[in-house]
């Protein structure tokens, strides 16, 4: 006979592939996290996605002036079309909602769409240390090479980043 | 009364099956041993968001040849 009371413990049957892209972050994590916000018309089997914004930090904004990757999301189900974007130690990664074993797959249009985000996060993460480094190189003087050279600290990425995180 | 069902399976994992999947659509990757990459050996979550799962299992890493992704980690909630 079957448990009634199956002990709710052990993996379950929900899947998630995670796009790393291997961009450390060492300026604030805050502007690589973004995540979707769908408008639907209809409910249940019926529900459809009528617009997208990316909400979160920096990299919002660039994402959302991409109106062609916008409308490829659009096109999406109300499911594929949820995609957090979230910087790691070890990276940047892109990823949607948990499917179980039989949903768990990707389409040439879904990975299109992650592997575009992905073009704007190295794009991102490109523009913006090379500001930083030439910044850093006009400030520098001749005294301060030795400086220069030490290793940077930097701080792990771990909770909600409050004031004065690193 | 025969079974449409071969008696012979390959086993594969679930890189290899997400491979499978990507050379279906034209990207080519090749799938790695497990815990064989560095996105392994870290937090898969910035804990930013509110609500990311807590118990995760790593199910491997495959590496994507060609495209601005580096390498995709499949992974199981549980």
């Amino acid at each position: 006979m079957q448990d009634p009371n199956p002990l709710p413990w052990g993996a379950q049957d929900r899947f998630q592939a995670h796009f790393i892209v291997r961009n450390k972050v060492t300026e604030n994590p805050l502007d690589y996290t973004a995540r979707t916000i769908l408008s639907t018309t209809g409910h249940f089997g019926s529900k459809k996605v009528t617009s997208i914004k990316w909400n979160g930090g920096k990299i919002a904004d660039v994402l959302n002036s991409d109106t062609s990757l916008c409308e490829m999301i659009t096109n999406q189900t109300p499911n594929d079309a949820i995609i957090s974007v979230e910087p790691t130690n070890e990276g940047i990664r892109i990823y949607g909602k948990w499917k179980n074993s039989f949903e768990f797959g990707i389409s040439k249009e879904l990975f299109q769409i992650y592997d575009t985000v992905a073009q704007h996060l190295k794009k991102f993460t490109g523009l913006t240390s090379s500001s930083v480094d030439s910044k850093q190189e006009s400030e520098i003087k001749p005294d301060d090479v030795k400086e220069k050279e030490k290793p940077i600290k930097v701080s792990k990425i771990r909770g909600a980043m409050p004031k004065g995180w690193n | 009364m025969h079974d449409t069902e071969s008696e012979t399976f390959v086993i594969k994992t679930m890189p290899e099956k997400f491979s499978d999947a990507l050379n279906e659509i034209g990207v080519s990757s090749i799938p790695k041993e497990i815990a064989t990459d560095d996105v392994e050996h870290d937090d898969y979550y910035s804990r930013v968001f509110s609500q990311t799962t807590r118990m995760i299992t790593n199910k491997g890493c495959l590496e994507v040849k060609g495209r601005n992704i580096d390498v995709i980690q499949i992974i199981q909630k549980g």
